[in-house]
């Protein structure tokens, strides 16, 4: 279902003629860095243009013109108050002071902070999308100590919220969950609450370097092409489709493609259970206290390490992969240590 | 008097506020605010020195790059180490891609509709109906440039993402220099999609933005201020000391470096306990009731004078153009700096040496404390890290958006918007858009600009709310 919007022209003058699954979009940004709107202000096919065209945008702090109350007051729009909207969410919902560290704008002289108006306008809307990894989890801008109490946006609504992680998104991650929203309906969503046709594999399963990774050759350090698995490379644990959908639109590159490595932005564990991100997956110690996520997730993950060390291990046995080098060769005590990882978060 | 607010100000990155007091139809006083608070140098305590060029780039999804290259800055001051030539030029290519992004969207997409009508349509429709003065043919051709300009940022980003992977917060800008050395297909792309931006630049945004002033010659003398101009320094030469754009501070008696002893911090109108001072000992807790506070926006100063960041600075401090800052100089300056850059970029990537290394790999050492500056798209930026134990132990940011948004100091001295709004003539209240244009020539990144120190007992504190 990935290609719901490759042909464009077509589809979109097909998707023209559902005026009915049509609704207009509020794009909210809340606690953000505005990273996502940025990202997907980037789209290539269809353009932005072209996007503007199909959906009605009535709120979107970045591109409309309106300010002021001007621009609040889209909120309460009579199609918004019937529902006939998708509401996307991007950046987190701090509950700390009572939500007053994120002030959106006002209405007749009275602040509104982004609690009260994701509240409002979730229950309000046809379908929550949270763009980011912030919406989605809570991100970087819930990371320890979360100094705003900021959560995901479905922790304040009362509904199922489509998560659209990635810090920041793809243009086409969001682009085709709300073409897929309009022309569709609902997509299948993994336990995570994400678009199963978008995060479905690991990012590891479809790797350029996985035969390298498979030869047991791997990058000795930053800036070295190949696998960097051992330089802090989280993809093994990471849904997305970065390897094959690559950046920023049109096709050119990915972290990994560059030399560095993937960070699991994706991942409910971004960024404070996969940190340092430079250190190996097993290595990791950043762990001041546990995000309250799926716990399917936690699993996958730490059975895929599992997995992969007991992979690794195998190599060594059969000397595919030579101890001694400069960096850790992952070793048998790595691989208990990942059995462990496994069985602590079964605890 | 009338007291008009405008929150949330739109098209800019993150939402702000601005109230300004009108009376006889001008503003005689203004209040700069940003009204979302992030806490980010509190989130940086306790991680790995590694994590802080990748994840202090998430402070910003407009001008990511400029925070990851601070970052390293401050890490290779705390080692000593320095990029080699070829690290040094990827990464001002890197963030030459970003800046034009930027200075491309902030004219068109962010700032375009103060000054030409929009179209009739969401998400357009529904602002201001007055004060639009460009002919109808004007203005179908400076809509025609906004979409350009959308296809022409999203080129610059994706030629960004040929060498850091993605954008934003790309990944190719690492202590000690890039990750990548592009081969020569690579070259050649990058080549060509600069060549592009360089054509947009010279034929379309710098001559729209010169049409925007020969039609609004007024806001010559609109938006005006008269001393503090700050920059960081920008681009770093490739060889030896120094800066393509140079650092430097230009005050009331001429210009002098920037002595970083020289930056003190007020927080009188700023949501935080305390008074401020030396941004090495500082601590502040947010207190969101604090009397007579109206921004989570500190109030840096530079020998007590509050200053302006941005392409007009660093084109002062390059000594070029009449000593002036108004409105529309920011709006030039920056479609100036634009071609300026879209230029160097092309020369940069000549200048690249196959075979060299692009990165020098180091140790950062377990304590110490180092400044990465720079400048940012909109102005000075600077990071402030202090190591104990291997682990980052203070992080502290002072972004262009804070130097330039600032609220009032200690003794009552407005931030250089708040002083550039002061005389603004507002023909309607209820359609105030004077303010927003004086407002958005300062390009504002709200997302930025609100910071506090992060001190282990500030934490504790906050932590008990």
């Amino acid at each position: 279902m990935a290609d719901v919007l490759n042909s464009t022209r077509e589809n979109r003058q097909k998707f023209a003629g559902k005026p009915s699954l049509s609704p207009g979009i509020i794009w909210l940004g809340t606690n953000t860095c505005d990273g996502n709107i940025i990202s997907t202000m980037n789209t290539f096919r269809p353009s932005l243009q072209e996007v503007l065209e199909d959906f009605d945008f009535y709120y979107s702090s970045m591109i409309m013109a309106p300010e002021g109350e001007s621009a609040s007051e889209k909120w309460r729009l009579p199609q918004v108050q019937k529902g006939a909207f998708i509401l996307v969410v991007e950046g987190t919902v701090p509950t700390a002071y009572a939500g007053k560290t994120a002030v959106v704008g006002q209405v007749n002289g009275q602040n509104i902070t982004a609690l009260e108006l994701v509240k409002e306008l979730g229950t309000l809307a046809r379908w929550v999308v949270a763009a980011g990894v912030c919406a989605s989890f809570g991100g970087p801008y819930a990371a320890y100590p979360n100094p705003t109490g900021s959560v995901a946006v479905s922790k304040v609504l009362n509904r199922p919220v489509i998560n659209v992680p990635g810090c920041p998104v793809n243009p086409r991650w969001v682009l085709e969950t709300l073409y897929y929203l309009k022309e569709k309906g609902a997509p299948e969503l993994d336990p995570l609450g994400r678009p199963r046709f978008l995060y479905k594999d690991t990012v590891h399963s479809r790797c350029e370097f996985l035969p390298l990774f498979e030869a047991g050759i791997f990058a000795q350090e930053i800036g070295q092409k190949g696998c960097t698995y051992l330089l802090g490379c989280k993809g093994p644990s990471t849904r997305a489709d970065c390897p094959v959908r690559l950046w920023n639109d049109e096709k050119s590159a990915w972290n990994v493609g560059v030399n560095s490595i993937c960070i699991g932005c994706t991942s409910p564990e971004f960024p404070d259970q996969v940190a340092p991100f430079f250190k190996h997956e097993t290595d990791l110690y950043f762990k001041p206290k546990r995000i309250n996520l799926d716990s399917l997730a936690l699993g996958t993950a730490a059975f895929t390490l599992a997995g992969i060390g007991a992979h690794l291990a195998g190599k060594v046995l059969t000397g595919r992969v030579k101890l001694g080098s400069k960096k850790p060769v992952p070793t048998l005590s790595l691989v208990r240590k990942g059995f462990k990882k496994l069985k602590d978060s079964k605890k | 008097m009338h007291k008009v607010s405008i929150s949330p100000v739109t098209r800019a990155n993150a939402v702000g506020t601005a109230t300004v007091y009108v009376e006889e139809g001008k503003v005689v006083e203004a209040e700069s605010g940003a009204s979302i608070f992030k806490g980010f140098e509190i989130i940086m305590a306790e991680r790995d020195p590694w994590d802080a060029p990748y994840l202090t780039q998430r402070i910003c999804g407009i001008c990511s790059s400029a925070h990851a290259l601070a970052s390293c800055l401050a890490l290779e001051a705390i080692a000593g180490a320095e990029p080699p030539p070829n690290g040094i030029l990827l990464r001002n290519i890197i963030f030459g891609l970003d800046l034009l992004q930027n200075h491309i969207r902030h004219f068109y997409m962010l700032g375009l509709w103060d000054w030409a009508s929009p179209p009739d349509r969401f998400p357009f429709k529904g602002g201001y109906t007055k004060g639009f003065r460009f002919s109808s043919k004007e203005t179908e051709q400076l809509r025609q440039g906004y979409w350009q300009a959308a296809d022409q940022s999203r080129l610059a980003h994706e030629a960004l993402t040929l060498l850091g992977g993605k954008v934003p917060h790309q990944h190719g800008i690492v202590p000690g220099g890039a990750t990548l050395f592009p081969e020569k297909h690579v070259r050649e792309e990058l080549r060509r999609r600069l060549q592009k931006i360089r054509v947009f630049v010279e034929k379309v945004y710098l001559p729209d933005a010169l049409l925007l002033q020969s039609r609004y010659k007024d806001y010559l003398s609109l938006g005006v201020r008269k001393s503090g101009f700050l920059s960081s320094g920008c681009f770093p030469l490739s060889k030896g000391k120094g800066h393509h754009f140079p650092a430097g501070v230009l005050l009331d008696d001429g210009v002098e470096a920037v002595g970083l002893n020289g930056i003190s911090e007020s927080l009188e109108h700023s949501w935080f306990q305390g008074e401020g001072g030396d941004p090495w000992v500082e601590e502040s807790v947010p207190d969101p009731n604090r009397e007579g506070a109206y921004s989570w926006v500190k109030a840096p100063r530079y020998r007590e004078t509050a200053c302006e960041g941005g392409p007009l600075a660093r084109r002062l401090l390059q000594g070029e153009g009449p000593r002036r800052s108004s409105t529309m100089d920011r709006i030039v300056a920056r479609a100036r700096e634009a071609l300026k850059v879209a230029r160097l970029l092309e020369v940069w990537l000549d200048e690249l040496m196959p075979g060299k290394p692009a990165r020098v790999s180091f140790k950062i050492p377990a304590s110490g404390r180092g400044v990465g500056a720079v400048d940012a798209m909109r102005g000075p930026l600077s990071h402030w890290v202090t190591l104990k134990g291997g682990r980052i132990s203070s992080y502290q940011i002072i972004t262009p958006s804070a130097w330039n948004f600032s609220p009032r100091d200690g003794k009552g001295r407005p931030g250089p918007v708040e002083e550039a709004l002061v005389g603004t003539p507002v023909e309607d209240v209820k359609e105030p858009i004077e303010v927003g244009r004086i407002l958005r020539s300062f390009d504002p990144c709200y997302s930025c600009a609100a910071h506090v120190v992060d001190r282990t007992r500030g934490e504790a504190k906050l932590l008990q709310v």
